[in-house]
């Protein structure tokens, strides 16, 4: 059943991929949804055997790299934090396959789109379930490619190029990094192993432990686009929306939050690396909230609000909350996937109009839409009893529930981001469904909600938004919970917080969170319903313009990027190019030895002179030479100059006797 | 399969000590022994080092959060095989010892 479970969607991929003609539009959407759908269930089932029954499976494939000591293996591992991460990872893939198929119906090249879905799908799960770095590391860039192909699936077009090269190369720095830890990994444990490693960590030099975290939090950073190599996210929204939804929303940018925790029992023991994810955590949870709530495009919002989950995620490592961080991921993977496919359904509806400046009043045309992006904005924001409450504002708790000073700045710093997620989430709903309707007649003649495809997953995913937190808080977060005495998160006793985070934080502090989300909810409606004007005032005085322009601008990083990184890069590049491939390289290679032969036959043709005591002296020196060779080996060194010697004085005899 | 005590492992035992110590450097076939026998053993302890790597994963998968204490043998045993683990060769301990002896 596991084998199947990971081999499926590869074999959806290959199918659709390379034998779509064959297999057809419809053929290839019957196969790769047929497997993907077939995997969640086995995915399912694998949840209920493995991480209820604390029954871990191993499966050995192969022998991979074989040098000494070192001895990686093909093998996969299906633990407690595998199965849940294949639960968000596989039902979000099945519900994209299905809203595809009507979503991308118009488009010409379906088989390719199917078969890069399902080949996404596969990377994801050798990611997961990979048992040592380097299996992981495989799946790390099979969902980097994955992505770069989905992001670049239109690719006449432009920006579609640039965006998809901006996530390549952005990643590339992350994997560089973790590359790094890899090798100090090797180097210091002798093996890439989950298992050797994490039953050596806790007796390592610290030092070691922290280098090793510090890089594998960079890998996270630029996967989970964390502040810093944040740029690609926000561009990757180029792609059709069912991509967003699925990689850049709910499973690969997780990625690295699951490397973190997978990890656990290394970075456990690096204060240092838990304080990094901490303070990591928060600035990127506010930074991208608060430039979301100046964007005007609807994918790029829901983006930095991505962003900003991921960095509530880290926050939540940073507290050494593994499993908080787990329960928020999948939590967060399902409304903030319905939050992609509702604007994707708004999209679709509106002639692929992506400004909500244009929208407007679409609760009328769109109201199945409305209802669903209303249950995620409301997970999302926290309210209580719906899904995203339990985990976001335990998070939030949490980290004042650690009592260190840190912990205790974290809290302000994440609940000022919270606040700033409710009134983008609000300004979304607001410009998109309630205000007065602001686009071209044309959008509206033929805005209609989606069929069948487009509409179901919308609803089984909201029922996930409801329902999924609640039903299941206290198999991932509840005190005393089994699921995960299978060790495959580690928390130290010294860090464990759950405790006083459920008993000791005061009443006003667990509801601040919540006071703010309703207060400021309510506020934004009003100011926008009956205050607009002031909004308006405020936006177009130097002071409001200036502010707007600096957020809307992202904080001037990419600018930043551009001008003193890129540019100098680039620069450095070209010089390399120049100097060494084309140049040193070039000349003493390829270029270098045919000017070089060159030269050395034109030599050689001009001493055939045609003079006969040329060819005397030519016979004479090879003649001396044969003579002395015997000599050579007595290693005289004086009968060599007195050659040498003879050879000078006859030339320089020729060569006065021509004159 | 022939146990460590058999007959038969015992008389595949290597009968060359992996050192070079009173190898005579004019003795080309002694050489070549010793040779042979210091790469056996630095193979021997590589593999050691990955067999009981191996166990220390299992023990950790096995126990789990008990693994500090019920896989401490495997453990230590892992650290201290961990230092010579890699294959050096023999070519420089012989060029040193040549060096040392021409010197």
């Amino acid at each position: 059943m596991y084998l199947t479970l990971i081999i499926l969607p590869l074999l959806g991929s290959i199918v659709s991929g390379f034998f779509g003609r064959k297999v057809g539009i419809t053929g290839s959407h019957i196969i790769t949804c047929g497997s993907v759908i077939t995997t969640t269930l086995l995915a399912i089932i694998a949840f209920f055997e493995v991480g209820f029954n604390n029954i871990p499976v191993t499966i050995n494939i192969a022998r991979w790299v074989d040098v000494e000591s070192l001895y990686v293996l093909w093998n996969f591992r299906f633990d407690s934090l595998t199965v849940s991460m294949l639960i968000p990872v596989l039902i979000v893939s099945s519900l994209v396959h299905i809203y595809s198929i009507s979503y991308m119906s118009h488009d010409p090249h379906n088989q390719r789109f199917f078969s890069y879905l399902s080949l996404f799908t596969f990377m994801m799960i050798i990611l997961v379930t990979g048992n040592n770095y380097l299996i992981m590391f495989v799946g790390w860039e099979g969902v980097g490619v994955c992505s770069y192909l989905l992001v670049n699936f239109w690719f006449t077009r432009i920006a579609a190029n640039q965006s998809s090269l901006s996530a390549l190369l952005t990643n590339r720095v992350g994997d560089c990094l973790l590359t790094v830890g890899m090798f100090t990994i090797i180097w210091s444990f002798g093996n890439l192993d989950y298992s050797t490693v994490f039953a050596l960590a806790p007796y390592y030099n610290e030092t070691i432990i922290t280098i090793v975290g510090i890089c594998l939090l960079i890998g996270a950073t630029a996967k989970s686009s964390q502040v810093g190599l944040h740029i690609w996210l926000p561009q990757a929204m180029e792609g059709p929306t069912p991509v967003s939804a699925l990689i850049h929303a709910a499973t690969m940018v997780t990625a690295g939050v699951y490397l973190l925790m997978r990890s656990s029992p290394l970075i456990e023991y690096s204060s240092t690396v838990l304080v990094l994810c901490l303070w990591l955590g928060a600035i990127t949870t506010v930074f991208s909230s608060l430039i979301g709530l100046f964007q005007q495009d609807i994918k790029k919002v829901i983006a930095y609000s991505t962003m900003s989950q991921l960095g509530m995620m880290v926050i939540a490592i940073g507290l050494s909350s593994y499993n908080l961080a787990l329960f928020h991921l999948v939590n967060h993977a399902f409304y903030k996937a319905l939050l992609f496919l509702g604007a994707g359904s708004v999209i679709h509806a509106v002639a692929d109009n992506q400004d909500f400046r244009k929208y407007g009043g679409l609760r009328e045309f769109l109201p199945l839409t409305y209802s669903v992006m209303l249950i995620a904005s409301l997970s999302l924001v926290a309210v209580p009893f719906m899904t995203g409450f339990y985990s976001k504002d335990f998070i939030l708790e949490s980290s004042y529930g650690q009592f260190y000073l840190s912990g205790t700045i974290v809290y302000f710093v994440a609940t000022i981001g919270a606040m700033f997620t409710t009134l983008y989430s609000a300004k979304v709903l607001y410009l998109t469904f309630l205000a007065n309707p602001n686009g071209p007649l044309s959008s509206y003649k033929h805005a209609h909600e989606g069929d069948i495809f487009l509409t179901l997953p919308l609803i089984i995913l909201s029922i996930f938004s409801i329902f999924f937190g609640y039903l299941t808080k206290d198999i991932f977060i509840g005190l005393g919970t089994g699921f995960f005495v299978d060790n495959s998160l580690f928390i130290h006793p010294s860090h464990e917080i759950m405790l006083d985070t459920e008993f000791a934080v005061p009443t006003l502090f667990k509801l601040l969170p919540f006071i703010f989300t309703v207060s400021l909810s309510i506020i934004s409606v009003l100011f926008s319903e009956f205050l607009p004007k002031l909004l308006i005032n405020f936006k177009f005085s130097r002071f409001g313009y200036n502010i707007f322009s600096f957020f809307n601008q992202r904080f001037y990083i990419e600018l930043f990027y551009n001008k003193y990184i890129v540019e100098g890069v680039l620069k450095l590049g070209g010089q390399t190019t120049k100097s060494l491939d084309k140049g040193s390289v070039e000349f003493l290679g390829p270029y270098g030895l045919e000017k070089g032969l060159l030269s050395l036959s034109n030599s050689l043709g001009k001493l055939s002179t045609g003079v006969i005591t040329t060819y005397a002296l030519y016979v004479l020196i090879g003649l001396m030479f044969y003579i002395s060779l015997i000599y050579f080996s007595y290693n005289d060194n004086n009968l060599f100059i007195l050659v040498v010697f003879t050879l000078f004085a006859l030339l320089n005899n020729n060569l006065t006797s021509t004159k | 399969m022939p146990t460590p005590e058999s007959a038969a492992f015992l008389a595949k035992k290597p009968t060359v000590a992996p050192t070079y110590d009173g190898v005579d450097f004019e003795d080309n076939v002694a050489v070549h022994n010793a040779r042979d026998a210091i790469i056996r053993e630095q193979w021997v302890r590589s593999m050691m080092a990955r067999l009981v790597g191996e166990e220390l994963g299992k023990c950790y998968a096995r126990e789990g959060v008990n693994h500090l204490e019920k896989c401490g043998v495997f453990r230590e045993k892992y650290f201290e095989l961990l230092k010579e683990s890699k294959i050096k060769g023999y070519l420089g301990q012989e060029k040193n010892r040549f060096g040392g002896e021409s010197a």
